[in-house]
């Protein structure tokens, strides 16, 4: 009989569109492949994820909650935290948990700590003593959330970054297998006492453009080299941008343009718009909002080069990942390749360490020739090492293994 | 044979005198009429249109659009020496005047003398309500078009080549174009930098001042992002951009730099500073009045950047201080914008109304006298690309007292004396240490007349071709830049 993982998330995954979303649907693929049953229960906001399809085991974490409060008073940007209090207590949503659990479960799969609290209270329930805990760290929440909600001119939330930090904490001593996306997590979950660490990096789903839609936005799109910025509405993607790049977009010639896709796109226009550089900046912008996968990949494909402007924090980037698998122009900032460093060596690769330099790089790769007129054999294969398939497939091998041992207990 | 185009757009289009960058455009044109004639190297001409994009001027259109403009007398619009963003509009007071006093010619001649009468008496209302109605305009604009500064709405953005319709330039590989005019005004740089792309011709630019960018409260609207862009689209379409003076290099280069664009070869260029004399015995009366007194001359469009205030202030304080035996101050040039309140106190200021005189319509004879009359020249600009008020006094000979800032050093070197422009004690102090000391005044003129060598407008226009022809020769791969 097949062992039942139950992921736990605060998002649904049945139609992934940001980065957590994407990892977690491959981890469900990856135990799929290891001949895993996958059973998921998202914790969802209804005003985020209300319109995606849901999985049947799915549950809101309702509007009027009183848990939608920290401690008793509003504070932004942390319902993520709230979630999990939310689904385990007694009062709040954990009752409506319950009945939605799988009757059997050899694994729980907790992606990010918020609801660490919850697969604690799910393995005290009759039956799921056995089930081996999975603490998946995508990156270090506590110090985001503190750039996150200083970026928003939210103070006194120290309390609330201190009990993020707990949690993480907790999540790495009390589970049976702590995944870690970067090398350098890795050792810092390690570091916070736990037992078992493995890594799995961030990877990317190969993309196949079709001609149809590659002659749609081949004319539709600059005839000149352009660059690429795929991004999610997540702060630090449009708050860190002109920390990256600078406030002027001046380094793309009259006929280039940056090209933008993903939710990031309004944000990023009031954020460059606000600028002092409005006029330019704007007509080098090609914002082309969210995308479907098939338009998406078409645009990928198109690309001369990929921009990463990722200010900050901790764990790696799946768009790094996709950057990187493109075979195009990649230039980000040192955070961006975070988890990635191996690649930092390709001649189509550069790290920019300031504006200046994020500048003279964009500058540089605009005039070059495209890539694959050079792409040699060994950086190919090196950038099949990125698909989700290898990079995930130390988790349930890692599961497996921490079945048995709690087996032989 | 590889040809030089230089781009005559502006003085096409132009119908009033030619002033600041129109006569820089006028005067090169006119020289490569010369080089045309004596057959020196192949130039041709041509001009930008919005649909049918760059189209060759023939040199007999070019002519009569020369003669146009230098038929007419310059001096009577004169006096912004090189506008620096803006396409000058024609002034609406002198329209209006001509509007009311053609209206009152229709009238019974007997009525004629009190409607003016009655007109004259409310010139001022009638003035208020102009501004008004500027006022209005401005308002119903702005409200129908909010500037675009923190738009919530984002655009629905879908690349579109603009210049798609419009048919190739005639330049060829090899070619150089040269444009020196209203450019961020009647060009299209995206298009340019296209067709550079696209036929591989090279390209000579001129940067005047980046004042809008670096000082736009010193400007006619928001116009700073507007103008980031145009130099941004300039650096990325120059390979090489002329500026008139060293401190325009160091702006432009400081500026592009923080704009993140590839950095052009860039020269500086000198301006000529000959006045467009037009002889003649008629002088007007108002001129002719002060031939024959004591008079200081500052001659500028009246607007905040030049800085009138501070001569203003710095003469109420001499009259505070006692001073009797002032010469009178002279501004010569149009009404800007900015200047109401600073008008309005010329007018009412019992201390300075009858030393400080303006004259707002001389033409280029007038000047001259004006020039050579005068007891000294002043020029506290705030701020200059280059400084050509500076430059013609120096060319007429006389002594200059000038603000220290930007350029205008670099016009007068060790034969003007500086002052901070915004040192209104220092100014006073100076001005009354000349007026006391006539003999160091004719010390000066004589120094400028030994040593000062006024730049020719048409030695100007041969060292912008010699630029042009430089890139010509020069093999690609030594003018290879950051790009």
């Amino acid at each position: 009989m097949k062992p039942t993982v139950l992921l736990l998330s605060t998002y649904p995954i049945l139609e992934p569109r940001h980065g957590g979303q994407v990892r977690l649907a491959n981890i469900a693929h990856a135990f799929e492949t290891a001949d895993w049953k996958v059973e998921s229960m998202a914790i969802y906001e209804p005003e985020g994820y209300g319109t995606q399809r849901l999985g049947p085991r799915d549950l809101p974490f309702p509007v009027d909650s009183p848990f939608r409060q920290f401690k008793g008073r509003d504070v932004p940007l942390v319902n993520d935290l709230l979630t999990g209090l939310y689904a385990a207590a007694d009062d709040g949503g954990f009752a409506a948990v319950v009945r939605q659990l799988p009757s059997v479960v050899d694994a729980i799969h907790v992606e990010q700590p918020w609801l660490w609290p919850l697969a604690k209270r799910i393995k005290q329930l009759p039956g799921f003593e056995n089930a081996s805990l999975i603490y998946g760290s995508q990156n270090f929440e506590a110090p985001l959330k503190l750039e996150i909600l200083t970026s928003y001119g939210v103070t006194d939330s120290a309390q609330v970054i201190a009990d993020i930090d707990a949690l993480e904490r907790r999540a790495a001593c009390e589970s049976d297998v702590a995944v870690a996306v970067t090398k350098s997590d890795l050792a810092t979950l390690a570091s916070w006492g736990a037992r078992h660490t493995v890594l799995a990096s961030n990877g990317i789903s190969p993309w196949q453009a079709t001609p149809e839609r590659l002659l749609h936005w081949r004319t539709r799109l600059p005839k000149a080299p352009w660059m690429l910025y795929v991004a999610s509405a997540h702060p630090p993607n449009f708050t860190g941008f002109t920390d990256c790049v600078g406030p002027s977009l001046g380094c793309f010639p009259p006929d280039s343009r940056l090209v933008v896709v993903g939710s990031v796109c309004s944000h990023l226009y009031q954020h460059l718009v606000a600028t002092r550089w409005h006029s330019l900046n704007l007509s080098r912008l090609e914002l082309l909002n969210i995308l479907s996968d098939e338009d998406l990949a078409a645009v990928k494909t198109l690309a001369h080069g990929f921009l990463l402007p990722i200010p900050h924090g901790g764990g790696s980037n799946i768009k790094t990942a996709e950057a990187l698998f493109s075979g195009a122009y990649v230039v980000g900032s040192e955070a961006a390749f975070r988890g990635f460093e191996d690649f930092l060596d390709l001649p189509e690769v550069v790290a920019a360490r300031s504006p200046a330099a994020f500048q003279t790089n964009i500058r540089k790769v605009l005039a070059r020739p495209p890539v694959s007129t050079f792409q040699h054999e060994g950086a190919l294969l090196r950038r099949e090492a990125l698909r989700w398939d290898r990079c995930l497939a130390s988790i349930p091998a890692a599961a497996a293994v921490g079945m048995k041992g709690m087996s032989t207990l | 044979m590889n040809t030089i185009w230089l781009d005559v757009s502006t003085v096409m289009v132009w119908h009033r005198p030619a002033v600041g960058i129109v006569r820089v455009e006028a005067e090169c044109a006119a020289y490569g009429l010369l080089r045309l004639e004596a057959a020196v190297g192949s130039v041709r001409f041509c001009r930008f249109h919005s649909t049918s994009g760059y189209q060759e001027v023939s040199a007999a259109e070019l002519r009569v659009a020369l003669a146009g403009i230098q038929g007419r007398s310059a001096a009577a619009h004169k006096n912004e020496p090189l506008p620096s963003h803006v396409v000058p509009a024609v002034p609406m007071e002198p329209m209006v005047k001509a509007l009311v006093l053609r209206l009152i010619n229709r009238l019974p001649a007997g009525l004629r003398a009190s409607a003016f009468a009655f007109a004259v008496q409310r010139r001022e209302a009638f003035a208020a309500a102009l501004r008004g109605y500027r006022e209005l305009r401005h308002a119903i604009k702005t409200f129908v078009r909010p500037p675009q500064v923190g738009f919530s709405a984002m655009p629905d953005s879908r690349f579109e080549a603009p210049t798609a319709q419009r048919p190739p330039a005639p330049f060829r590989s090899g070619d150089v174009y040269v444009s020196m005019g209203l450019d961020w005004d009647q060009k299209d740089l995206f298009y340019l930098y296209e067709q550079k792309r696209n036929l591989g011709f090279k390209v000579v630019l001129f940067c005047y001042d980046v004042i809008p960018v670096k000082f736009p409260h010193l400007c006619v609207g928001d116009v700073a992002a507007s103008f980031a862009r145009y130099f941004a689209n300039l650096a990325w379409c120059a390979d090489k951009v002329l500026c008139i003076s060293e401190c325009s290099q160091n702006d432009l280069k400081e500026l592009l730099v923080e704009l993140g664009t590839t950095l052009p070869n860039m020269s500086v260029i000198k301006l000529g500073c000959q006045l467009p004399l037009v002889a003649t015995d008629v002088i007007a009366s108002d001129v002719a009045t002060l031939l024959g007194q004591r008079f200081v001359l500052f001659v500028s469009t009246i607007e905040r950047r030049k800085n009138h205030e501070t001569l203003y202030r710095a003469y109420a304080r001499l009259v505070d201080a006692g001073e009797t035996n002032l010469p009178l101050l002279v501004f010569v040039g149009m009404p800007g914008w900015g200047v109401n309140d600073l008008m309005a106190d010329l007018r009412l200021d019992p201390r300075t109304k009858d030393l400080i005189k303006l004259l707002h319509h001389v033409n280029d004879s007038d000047l001259a006298r004006l020039y050579q009359h005068a007891l000294m020249t002043v020029f506290p600009s705030l701020y200059e690309g280059w400084g050509l008020p500076v430059a013609e006094s120096l060319a007429a000979g006389k002594c200059c007292l000038a603000s220290s800032v930007a350029s205008i050093p670099e016009v007068g070197g060790d034969l003007v004396d500086y002052v901070d422009p915004w040192d209104v004690t220092a100014w006073s102090e100076r001005l009354l240490w000349y007026f006391n000391n006539p003999s160091l005044v004719a010390n000066k003129e004589a120094q400028i007349k030994d040593s000062y060598q006024p730049m020719s407008w048409s030695k100007c226009a041969e060292d912008v071709f010699s630029h042009a022809t430089g890139l010509m020769i020069t093999p690609l791969t030594q003018q290879a830049t950051s790009r």
